[in-house]
C-alpha cells in the first residue's frame, strides 16, 4: 500500500522534510513536538508571579532571593502532536482524490515518523467518517489504508465537517484540510472556529488544471458533479474573465484565511509533482 | 440618392431570423464538472430556462446584421444623380410608335431578348420624374399615331410614375410633332421654367418633328443599332393561271432589308386560324434592298372573303412588321342578279343579253321575291331589278328599270312622257363614258324628280328619264322606261352603258366594302344601309360597338395590326374581316438616324448616356459587405487567449449565502 501511495524516493524525500515539519499546536501527551502550552518539561520557557494554588515545587527560588518576589519558573511542556487529515471526499473531488489522497498521506507520513500522532477524517455532507488515530512509524499501514479506502461521493459540506472535528477533538492539533474548497458555505467561519479551538489549521486546495484556467471553448451544458446541476455556459472571453476571476477571487479568500490565522494554505495542481508541494507545506507557505 | 430597385430591400426582413438565431438557445454538448458554483455566480445571466434568453450585444451579431444591411441596400441599387432636370413644369413625350417595340439592343442570347425600347423609355422616364427638382411638376404624353395625354400635370411623382406605367406601344406609324404641338399648347400658359423632354428611338416617320418647337426641348433617344427586316407591302388580288386556266389569288409582297447582313428569309401565306401554308418561299434579302415577292394558290369556293396572313421567319428584333394580313379577293365573276317584278313578267331580255355578254359575270335571273328571300346575295353582287323598286334592295350595285310611279329610294317616279325627246346626259358619270345618246328613241317613259341634288343622267325636254340613286354604301341607277319601247339596245351605247355600270359594279367589288386598313387611322367599313350597329372584335379580342350612319361605320381606335372582325344585324346581317397592317418603312428601319431638329433649341442626348451621370453604390456597399463577412469570420475564427489566474488583478469575492454563525 505504502509503494502505491508514496513511492521510494517520495519516501526519502519525506524523510528529510519530516524534521523541518512544525505543528503550532496544542495536545495532551508528551512528545517530540513542542508546545505552546507550558508544561514541565526541562525546557525553560518563562517566568510568571506565584498565584496562590501554584504548585510550591516549582517557585524559582533563587529569583526570590534576588528580588524578594515569589515567581514560578515555568517550562515548555513537550507534547505528542495529533496531524488530523480531513479529506474532501466529495463527488467533485472525484478527479483529485488521488491526489489529495497522496498529499494526505504524504503528510501523515511525516507525523507518523516523527512518533506522533496522525487522523484520517472523510468529510462529505458534513463528517462522513472518523478513522482511529495512528501512531509512530507502526502507524503507517493503517494511515495509508484509511485513506485507500475513501471514495467519492455525495455532496460538501466543509464547515459542518470542520465543526464536527472541533466538537469531537479533546485536544487540539494540527487540522489539516485537503479538498477543493468548491463549497458554497461558510467554510473559513468554521476554520476559524478550529483557529480559536487551538488547532493549528493547515489549507491544502487540490484543483485541476481545468478549473483554474479553463481550456474548452464554445457552447456547453455544465453539470455539478455534486448536485447533478445543469448550467448553459458559453465559454467566450468574457465568461471565462469572469470564471477566472471568481476563483481567484476563492483562492483570495482561503489566502486572506491563512494570513490572518498564521495558518498553511497550498494550492496543489493535479498536473504537478507533489515533492514542491510537501516542501510548500513542511516551510508552512502560503501560496 | 434613390434606390433603382427597392425590391431588394426585402432582405432587411432577414434581420429578424438572425436575431431569432441569437436569442435561440442552441442544444449544448454537457460537460461534468467539479462544481457549477463559480460558473453560476460568473454567468448568472446564462441561467434563464426560457427557449430565448436575453439579447445582448455581440459583434459577431452586429456584423452580420450589418452585412444583411449592405447586402440589401446593394440590392436595392441606390444611386445618386449627377444632375437634376431643372424645369418648374415638364413635358415627357414618350414615343409609342411601332418600332419602339423594338429590342432595345441585340441580344447576346436570342432565347433571353431583353428588353424592348419601350421598356428602356418607360425606365428614363422614371428615372426623370425622380431626378425632378422639388416643387415641379411633370405630365406624360404619349406619340402614337395620335397624341395622347396619358397624365396632365402632376407634382406626385408616384401618379406620374404609374401614367408612365401605362404607356403602351402602338402598332401604328408614330407622330411625335403632334405630341410636343400638345405638349407645347398644355405649356405655353403657364409661368415659370418650363421643358419638354422626348423619350424616342429616332425612327420617326415624319422628319422635322422638332422643328420649330417653342419651348426647350430635350430628346432623350432610346435603343442601339439593330438589324430587321420586315413586309413593307402587301395587296392580294385574283387573277387567272394563264397555264392551269384557272382562277388564282396572288399576293405581292415587298420585303425591305433594313440591316447591315443579308437575310434568308421563308415567306408563307396561310389562312386565316389555319396552320397549313398555302405557299411558301424561301428569299434572300441583301441591305438596303426591296424585294418584290409574289406567292399564289388557287381558292376554294369557301375561301373567299377570309383572312390571309403572310408572314417572314424567322422573326427578328420588331415582331411587329414580320407579319401582314390580307383577305381574299372575292371570285373574279361578278356576281349579277336579275329580278322582275313577278314571274309573269320575265326581265327583258336585252338586260340579260347584254349582261351574260360579259364573260366576267355570273347572272342569276328570278323574281324579286325569291331575290329578297335569298341568304346567298353577297354584298357586293349587281342587283338588276326590273318593274319594281323594293326598299331595302339586296347585294351592292343597284340597276333599277322602269320602277312603278311612286318613290324610288329617293327618286319620286311620276307621270309617264310619251315620246320624250333626249336633250343631254352626263357625260362626266362614269356610267355615261364614252357613249352618246343621239339618235336614239323612247316610245314612253316615268318622269324621274330627285328629292335631293341627285344628279340626272338623262334629260328630255320634260324632264329627267334617268337618274344615280347611289347612296353612300352602293351606286344606284334608276332608269325611268324599259329598254324594250325603246331602240337603244339596238345602238352601240346600249351595251356601253351596262359594261359602264357592271364595271363600276365590278370596281366597288374590288375595293371591297372596305380597303386595307391601317394601324392608326380610322377604318371605314361600308355595310348595308339597314345596318345601325356593328360589333367590332379587335385582335386582342376585345369588342366595341360603333354606331352605322348611312351604311357607313367608322371605327375610330384601330391601334393593333391584325385581323378585325366586324358582325352586324338586320335585314342584311352578316360579317366581314377587316385586315390592318402597318407597312411603315420609316418604323421599320431600326437604324440610327439623325433628328431634323433646329440647332440650340433641341438637344439630343442617348439615354443612356444621360443614365451614367447616376452613381449607383451598389459596388461599393458589395464591398463593405464584404469586410463585415471578413471582419466577421476573423472574429469568430480567432484564437481565444484564457485570461491567466497569474493576471487578475482584481479578484471578485465568491459569492455564498449568508453565513450566519
Amino acid at each position: 500500500v505504502i509503494t502505491e501511495i508514496l513511492s521510494p524516493d517520495f519516501l526519502r524525500e519525506l524523510e528529510v522534510l519530516r524534521r523541518r515539519l512544525e505543528v503550532r499546536a496544542r495536545s495532551g501527551a508528551s512528545g517530540e513536538h513542542t508546545a505552546r502550552r507550558r508544561g514541565g518539561s526541562a525546557e525553560f520557557q518563562e517566568h510568571r508571579a506565584y498565584a496562590p494554588g501554584d504548585d510550591l515545587r516549582r517557585i524559582d527560588w533563587a529569583a526570590y532571593a534576588r528580588t524578594g518576589e515569589p515567581v514560578l519558573k515555568l517550562f515548555r511542556a513537550e507534547e505528542d502532536v495529533v496531524v488530523r487529515l480531513l479529506c474532501d471526499a466529495s463527488a467533485s473531488m472525484q478527479d483529485k482524490l488521488d491526489v489529495a489522497r497522496r498529499v494526505a498521506a504524504a503528510i501523515g507520513y511525516m507525523t507518523l515518523a516523527g512518533s506522533e500522532r496522525a487522523q484520517v477524517l472523510v468529510a462529505g455532507e458534513g463528517l462522513r467518517r472518523q478513522h482511529a488515530p495512528a501512531r509512530g512509524r507502526d502507524g503507517v499501514p493503517t494511515l495509508l489504508r484509511s485513506l485507500a479506502s475513501m471514495e467519492s461521493h455525495g455532496a460538501t459540506d466543509l464547515a459542518r465537517a470542520v465543526d464536527a472535528v472541533i466538537e469531537r477533538s479533546k485536544r487540539a492539533g494540527m487540522l489539516t484540510v485537503v479538498s477543493d474548497f468548491f463549497d458554497p458555505g461558510p467554510v473559513t467561519r468554521a476554520l476559524g472556529r478550529a483557529v480559536q479551538a487551538g488547532h493549528d489549521v493547515a489549507l491544502v486546495q487540490v484543483v485541476s488544471p481545468d478549473e483554474v484556467e479553463p481550456s474548452f471553448e464554445g457552447d456547453w451544458e455544465l453539470e455539478d458533479a455534486e448536485t447533478g446541476a445543469l448550467l448553459q455556459v458559453t465559454m467566450d472571453a468574457a465568461a471565462l474573465q469572469a470564471y477566472v476571476l471568481r476563483f481567484a477571487g476563492l483562492c483570495e479568500e482561503l489566502r486572506a484565511f491563512a494570513r490572518r490565522h498564521r495558518a498553511v494554505y497550498l494550492r496543489v495542481r493535479t498536473d504537478e509533482p507533489l515533492e514542491p508541494a510537501v516542501r510548500r507545506f513542511v516551510s508552512r507557505s502560503i501560496d | 440618392m434613390e434606390l433603382l430597385a427597392p425590391r431588394g430591400l426585402w432582405m432587411l426582413g432577414l434581420l429578424a431570423p438572425l436575431v431569432v438565431l441569437y436569442i435561440l438557445k442552441i442544444r449544448r454538448q454537457r460537460r461534468r464538472v467539479s462544481s457549477t458554483w463559480l460558473w453560476s455566480t460568473a454567468q448568472r445571466d446564462l441561467m434563464a430556462r426560457s427557449p430565448f434568453k436575453k439579447l445582448v450585444p455581440q459583434l459577431p451579431l452586429l456584423l452580420q446584421a450589418l452585412v444583411l444591411a449592405a447586402l440589401a441596400f446593394a440590392l436595392a441599387r441606390p444611386a445618386s444623380r449627377g444632375r437634376e432636370l431643372t424645369g418648374d413644369h415638364v413635358a415627357i413625350v414618350i414615343d409609342a410608335s411601332a418600332s419602339m417595340s423594338a429590342l432595345a439592343e441585340v441580344p447576346a442570347d436570342p432565347a433571353q431578348p431583353g428588353p424592348t425600347r419601350m421598356d428602356l423609355a418607360r425606365s428614363v422616364a422614371r428615372d426623370l420624374v425622380s431626378a425632378l427638382t422639388p416643387g415641379s411638376d411633370a405630365m406624360v404624353l404619349e406619340a402614337g399615331r395620335e397624341a395622347r395625354v396619358v397624365s396632365p400635370l402632376d407634382r406626385d411623382r408616384r401618379r406620374v410614375r404609374e401614367a408612365i406605367d401605362r404607356t403602351a406601344v402602338r402598332d401604328v406609324e408614330g407622330d411625335l410633332a403632334a405630341a410636343v404641338a400638345l405638349a407645347v399648347d398644355r405649356l405655353k400658359q403657364l409661368g415659370g421654367e418650363r421643358r419638354i423632354v422626348v423619350i424616342t428611338d429616332g425612327a420617326l416617320a415624319r422628319a422635322g418633328a422638332l422643328a420649330g418647337v417653342a419651348l426647350p426641348v430635350e430628346v432623350l433617344t432610346v435603343g442601339a443599332r439593330i438589324d430587321n427586316a420586315a413586309i413593307v407591302r402587301v395587296d392580294v388580288r385574283s387573277g387567272t393561271d394563264a397555264v392551269a386556266k384557272r382562277e388564282q389569288v396572288q399576293a405581292f409582297l415587298v420585303v425591305g432589308n433594313f440591316g447591315a447582313q443579308p437575310r434568308d428569309l421563308f415567306v408563307t401565306m396561310r389562312q386565316e386560324g389555319a396552320s397549313d401554308v398555302l405557299a411558301s418561299r424561301r428569299v434572300l434579302v441583301q441591305p438596303g434592298e426591296r424585294l418584290p415577292v409574289v406567292l399564289t394558290f388557287y381558292p376554294a369556293p369557301g375561301d373567299y372573303r377570309r383572312g390571309l396572313m403572310l408572314d417572314i421567319a424567322p422573326h427578328d428584333a420588331m415582331p411587329v412588321d414580320d407579319t401582314v394580313y390580307a383577305r381574299v379577293p372575292a371570285g373574279e365573276k361578278l356576281p349579277v342578279f336579275l329580278a322582275s317584278s313577278d314571274a309573269s313578267k320575265p326581265v327583258s331580255p336585252w338586260l340579260e343579253r347584254a349582261l351574260v355578254s360579259d364573260p366576267m359575270t355570273e347572272v342569276r335571273a328570278g323574281t324579286l321575291a325569291a331575290l329578297t328571300a335569298a341568304k346567298d346575295v353577297p354584298l357586293d353582287a349587281f342587283v338588276v331589278i326590273e318593274g319594281a323598286c323594293p326598299d331595302h334592295p339586296p347585294g351592292g350595285d343597284l340597276l333599277i328599270v322602269n320602277p312603278p310611279a311612286g318613290r324610288c329610294l329617293g327618286t319620286l317616279v311620276g307621270r309617264t312622257l310619251e315620246q320624250p325627246l333626249i336633250t343631254s346626259w352626263e357625260n362626266s358619270d362614269a356610267r355615261m363614258r364614252f357613249l352618246t345618246l343621239d339618235g336614239v328613241h323612247v316610245a314612253k317613259a316615268s318622269a324621274l324628280k330627285p328629292d335631293g341634288t341627285t344628279q340626272e343622267l338623262i334629260r328630255t325636254q320634260e324632264g329627267a328619264i334617268a337618274t344615280d340613286i347611289s347612296t353612300p354604301t352602293r351606286a344606284g341607277t334608276l332608269l325611268g322606261f324599259d329598254v324594250g319601247e325603246t331602240d337603244w339596245p339596238l345602238k352601240a351605247s346600249f351595251v356601253l352603258f351596262m359594261r359602264n355600270v357592271v364595271e363600276l359594279a365590278r370596281t366597288h367589288r374590288a375595293h371591297g366594302m372596305a380597303g386595307p386598313a391601317r394601324a392608326g387611322e380610322p377604318m371605314r367599313v361600308t355595310l348595308p344601309a339597314s345596318a345601325t350597329q356593328v360589333e367590332v372584335e379587335a385582335p386582342s379580342g376585345e369588342k366595341a360597338s360603333v354606331p352605322v350612319k348611312n351604311g357607313l361605320a367608322v371605327v375610330p381606335d384601330v391601334q393593333r395590326v391584325g385581323f378585325y372582325h366586324l358582325t352586324w344585324q338586320g335585314p342584311q346581317a352578316g360579317t366581314i374581316v377587316v385586315p390592318t397592317n402597318l407597312t411603315s418603312e420609316a418604323e421599320s428601319d431600326l437604324q440610327p438616324r439623325t433628328l431634323d431638329a433646329q440647332p440650340g433649341q433641341v438637344q439630343v442626348t442617348p439615354a443612356a448616356a444621360r443614365t451614367e451621370a447616376h452613381h449607383e453604390w451598389t459596388w461599393i456597399l458589395a464591398l463593405v459587405a464584404l469586410a463585415f463577412v471578413l471582419a466577421d469570420v476573423w472574429y469568430l475564427t480567432r484564437e481565444v487567449r484564457a485570461p491567466q489566474l497569474a493576471d487578475v488583478a482584481r479578484p471578485r469575492a465568491p459569492e455564498r449565502p449568508a453565513q450566519a454563525g
